[in-house]
């Protein structure tokens, strides 16, 4: 009986692919701290899962390829091979080179197909570790001898008064081999105010990767044996095989996996979601026709709603949590971009990453890789300054671009900041005026200013680079995060940087909403965008030729939008004193819409109205309510956009 | 409905500027001591200026570690200038490069 394994391809593509990640991610690890040994085994096992199923199917390009890779781990593993910066670059093109590979078999492509890149890498890599030729960074008997060892150094309270400076024996453990990352235990020091600043809080561990004997380590650390308590461990996993065991491939190892884990195609993951949506809107339709009376006629009914109510709402929490990752998911991939430009740019630039464990859904996850790739790489070529350009402006050499997300408010918060030079507000402006954008006598707010960016095609780069300064880029960033029903706003200061800042829902299929009634239709907002809601005096009002209504609010000039005549519902506008104001906010500005009235608050469940039938514009998507109403979800970024957009509008707001 | 959040922006709040320059190391400290608590008895956003300093030891940056947690545990807005490379340097072989970390790019973007 012969088994067809092309049904275990599929399994294999997402497998090798996660798998390659973790190569590349530990290889970065690796490079910033050669010390860590759990990410020298981690980035082998990886290689050797990938090696073991390509070979069980069959797939002996892939296998091959992956073995030179392995070899060149296994002796970095073992120690007897220095992972130094060259040896990276060219385990990470191995891995690009993989990854080419995977997406060659996924797209049924031959594939050996750039075979002669492919023996160039393979040469690469054998060389590295090729019989005859000096593999070994020294020896092989002192190789043999290179020890883990971690260092714990906790100083007595009189330390720093001994004067004897911290600083110089950690620059001088560097002559004994290479030093791990340096941990701080910053938990003994005490509030300020009870601080004794000559007093020492602190102590340090850090690990060393070494060939010196205990009596030259321990010299090392004499002149300060009274006043530290200094103890060395040797690390006895170092160099022994400890890697998983390796499984037979007789079975199918590209879909063997931890019995707690189970994986599951995202198609089937988002049909449930579907059902359960359809679900939420079933039920709540039963809860409308309970509460138009039929609960007091039955009240048992009445509980089970309820109880079906609470079931629904913690089935849907726990629908939508399969589909959450964790940010570090799109956060992880821009080491490598970040590693590789930087220096050909003449920018030595640090990433600094925070709130990585924050979830996020994986449709929003996908749908950021764009916009915060463009986001990284504008920063990289145009917001950071050559390592030259810092010197010569005082500033500190290493630049750092930060990525951080962070969960507020029922949404998301992703934020792109470096520490640049910041955005040119003069050149913005003048190229603004001459593209006609704003009038020479217009008077802007820097942060007006630095908002038109994100206007189609601007570009204030007089080169085209590689990276960017296309012009094709901010507007593209904030119509991908206007899709989500997110906005962004931006942060510069000339000479410090620019902040990025993105606030997305946490999903992008429920929407908290406000449901507003006009005419005889039910409209919704999201209820994230809502500011407040008020009926206007009419002395509060004026009218703007051109461009409709404002209302002035707390001596601020808001815009009206009836949402009657905009939705091509009513001929003329109504006197909003008559009806009610909901006012919204997208990208730092409001703008006041003209309701007959609110209906109350909601979580829908958002339907896309593009993948039915074709993007209508000012209109998010749409959802059925309760009483089973389609209702449509007003875009707000859009609107505001749209009516914000007039001169006449900016004008008369500043005259206001 | 219930106003949600303002629409007029905050009074922006003076920062409190404290300088460090030259080699800040344990003979001084005891003074920058006295003057970190006494920035802690003002209002709004602290930023340490590291720009001029060419020498941190680690009682140092264990004093200003202090001045950050304790502006943390107030909600006081605290921004710490990135200092020299070779300053910089020093701190991260000694695991206290945090000292330095800044949750945003500027003292103007602090919350």
């Amino acid at each position: 009986m012969t088994i067809d394994l092309s049904a275990f391809r599929s399994a294999f593509l997402e497998e090798a692919r996660e798998h390659a990640t973790v190569v590349e991610q530990g290889l970065l690890r690796l490079e910033r701290d050669p010390a860590q040994l759990e990410s020298v085994h981690e980035v082998f096992r990886a290689a050797h899962s990938i090696k073991g199923a390509a070979a069980t199917l069959g797939l002996h390009e892939i296998a091959q390829f992956t073995h030179r890779l392995e070899t060149i781990l296994d002796a970095m593993r073992q120690g007897t091979l220095l992972i130094d910066r060259n040896r990276v670059t060219v385990l990470l093109h191995a891995t690009d080179e993989l990854r080419r590979l995977i997406q060659g078999l996924a797209n049924d492509e031959q594939l050996c197909a750039n075979c002669a890149d492919l023996d160039a890498l393979m040469n690469q890599l054998g060389q590295i570790t090729a019989p005859g030729k000096p593999h070994r960074d020294g020896p092989t008997l002192e190789a043999a001898k290179r020890r883990m060892l971690t260092l714990a150094i906790n100083p007595a309270p009189r330390f720093f008064a001994t004067k004897l400076d911290p600083i110089l024996i950690f620059r001088d453990l560097e002559s004994l081999g290479s030093v791990g990352l340096v941990t701080c235990d910053f938990s003994r020091v005490p509030p300020l105010s009870q601080l004794d600043p000559e007093q020492c809080y602190v102590s340090w561990s850090t690990r060393l990767l070494s060939e010196a004997t205990d009596t030259v380590i321990v010299e090392h650390f004499l002149f300060i044996a009274d006043d530290c308590d200094v103890s060395i461990t040797e690390d006895p996993r170092f160099g022994a095989d400890i890697v998983a065991p390796r499984h037979e491939t007789v079975g199918h190892p590209a879909i063997a996996q931890d019995s707690s884990t189970l994986r599951v195609s995202s198609e089937k993951v988002d049909a449930i979601i579907n059902l359960v949506g359809e679900l939420v809107i079933a039920q709540s339709m039963v809860m409308q026709i309970l509460d138009q009376g039929e609960a007091a006629r039955n009240p048992t009914l009445r509980d089970a709603a309820d109880s079906m109510r609470r079931n629904m709402q913690e089935l849907q929490e726990r629908v939508m949590g399969i589909r959450m990752v964790p940010i570090s998911t799109l956060f992880g991939r821009f080491s490598r971009m970040i590693r590789d430009i930087a220096p050909a740019l003449d920018k030595t630039v640090e990433l600094e990453l925070s709130g990585q464990d924050t979830e996020i859904d994986k449709a929003v996850e996908e749908r950021l890789v764009d916009p915060i790739t463009h986001l990284v790489r504008n920063a990289l070529d145009h917001g950071l300054e050559t390592d030259a350009e810092r010197r010569a402006l005082g500033k500190a050499e290493g630049a750092t671009i930060r990525l951080s997300g962070q969960h507020v408010a029922g949404g998301i918060v992703i934020e792109v900041s470096d520490n640049g030079r910041g955005l040119d507000t003069a050149r913005i402006r003048e190229q603004a005026e001459r593209r006609g954008l704003i009038g020479a006598s217009e008077s802007l707010t820097d942060e007006e200013i630095h908002s038109l960016i994100f206007e189609p095609g601007f570009s204030t780069v007089s080169e085209v680079s590689d990276l960017s300064g296309r012009g094709v880029g901010m507007d593209v960033v904030r119509r991908c995060v206007d899709a989500m029903n997110g906005t962004i706003t931006l942060l510069s200061a000339s000479g410090l940087g620019t902040t990025i800042c993105i606030r997305l829902p946490l999903t992008l299929a429920i929407l908290d909403g406000l449901l507003l009634r006009v005419g005889k239709f039910t409209y919704i907002v999201p209820l994230l965008s809502v500011i407040e809601s008020f009926r206007p005096l009419p002395q509060t009002l004026k009218h703007v030729a051109g461009s409709g209504t404002i209302a002035l609010v707390r001596d601020v000039a808001l815009p009206l939008v009836d949402l009657g005549t905009e939705l091509g519902l009513l001929a003329e506008p109504r006197d909003p004193c008559n009806a009610l104001v909901v006012v919204v906010q997208a990208d730092a500005r409001q703008v006041g819409l003209v309701v007959d009235a609110m209906i109350g608050q909601s979580q829908v469940v958002v339907k896309s109205i593009e993948a039915h039938y074709r993007r209508v514009d000012g209109i998010l998507g749409a959802t059925i309510l309760g009483d089973g109403q389609v209702a449509f979800i007003i875009d707000v970024a859009g609107l505001v956009r749209l009516v914000w957009s007039s001169k006449s509008m900016r004008r008369a707001s500043r005259a206001a | 409905m219930t106003k949600k959040s303002s629409s007029t922006p905050a009074p922006q709040r003076p920062v409190t500027d404290l300088s460090l320059d030259g080699d800040v190391t344990i003979s001084v400290l005891a003074e920058l001591r006295g003057r970190f608590l006494a920035a802690l008895e003002g209002q709004g956003p602290i930023r340490v200026r590291t720009r001029e300093v060419t020498y941190l030891d680690a009682a140092a940056l264990q004093l200003i570690w202090a001045l950050r947690r304790e502006c943390e545990m107030r909600a006081r807005p605290i921004w710490v200038e990135t200092p020299r490379t070779a300053v910089l340097k020093d701190a991260q072989r000694l695991g206290m490069q945090d000292v330095f970390f800044n949750p945003r790019t500027s003292p103007e973007s602090m919350p």
